[in-house]
């Protein structure tokens, strides 16, 4: 269950990374950069980012 | 890479950890306003949140492979303590969600399943009994493990569907996979409340 677990947690991350490496193109990519800074400026994985989504 | 490889796991995962804590605090708690009252907000800040605690879960139940990170997380277990509720808060947040916004929720379960709004109500139940149980270890590993099997039935059943419908949406390919992503940390969580008691 742990190998499952592992596996079905890391496959999403390695997505994600890559989204944000694709997208990573300026305010539309990180629309909730922190007040002041640059946009872009927190290369942080958050699911949902940038997701008009409940699910 | 690394929790796929085993390759300093465990400092990966509490990096992780804390990299989607700060993702939490940082980006999504400064519209706490938003969290409090538009759930689409709180979704987002609170997957994050979830995926925090997972990542703390992962990091204790991954072998040690590392000697440099043992202030962070090395054999106690407060981190993967703390990851634990911070999981089960939000499956019961997502639970709440699922009873607040049950028509919308049942819009997006596919035409040929039965019942969309009991469905609704259903799978929200569940994420608050699921999260109940996960604080409480009552049944945690059981409750957890079928957490994770739902998890991975909206990824094949619900989202796979719809990004092949629409493969240019980044949003839907990000919904499955975060859906894929609690499969993975319900697991994560089964095997660790085993562990655990």
């Amino acid at each position: 269950m742990v190998k499952l677990g592992r596996i079905f947690f890391a496959i999403p991350l390695g997505v994600f990374g890559i989204q944000y490496l694709v997208l990573a193109n300026g305010e539309a990519a990180f629309p909730q950069s922190l007040p002041g800074q640059p946009a872009g400026t927190f290369l942080l994985m958050s699911p949902g980012l940038s997701c008009s989504r409940s699910v | 890479m690394s929790l796929l490889g085993k390759k300093e796991a465990r400092f990966s995962a509490t990096l992780l950890g804390l990299l989607f804590l700060l993702c939490t605090v940082f980006l999504h708690a400064q519209k706490f306003s938003g969290i409090i009252h538009d759930g689409v907000t709180r979704t987002r800040a609170f997957e994050a949140f979830a995926l925090a605690g997972a990542a703390f879960v992962l990091a204790a139940l991954v072998a040690k492979e590392s000697a440099s990170i043992q202030v962070l997380s090395s054999g106690n277990p407060i981190l993967a303590v703390i990851g634990r509720h911070i999981f089960a808060f939000s499956m019961v947040i997502f639970g709440i969600q699922h009873f607040l916004y049950a028509p919308f929720i049942a819009s997006l379960i596919p035409s040929w399943m039965p019942a969309h709004l009991f469905l609704a109500y259903a799978t929200g139940t569940a994420f608050i009994a699921a999260g109940l149980s996960i604080a409480t270890h009552i049944l945690s590993r059981l409750a957890s493990a079928l957490l994770g099997v739902m998890f991975l039935l909206w990824f094949l059943l619900l989202h796979t569907p719809r990004v092949m419908a629409h493969p240019r949406n980044g949003d839907e390919l990000t919904s499955a996979f975060v859906a894929l992503a609690f499969s993975g940390a319900s697991f994560l969580l089964a095997a660790y409340c085993s562990k655990s008691r």
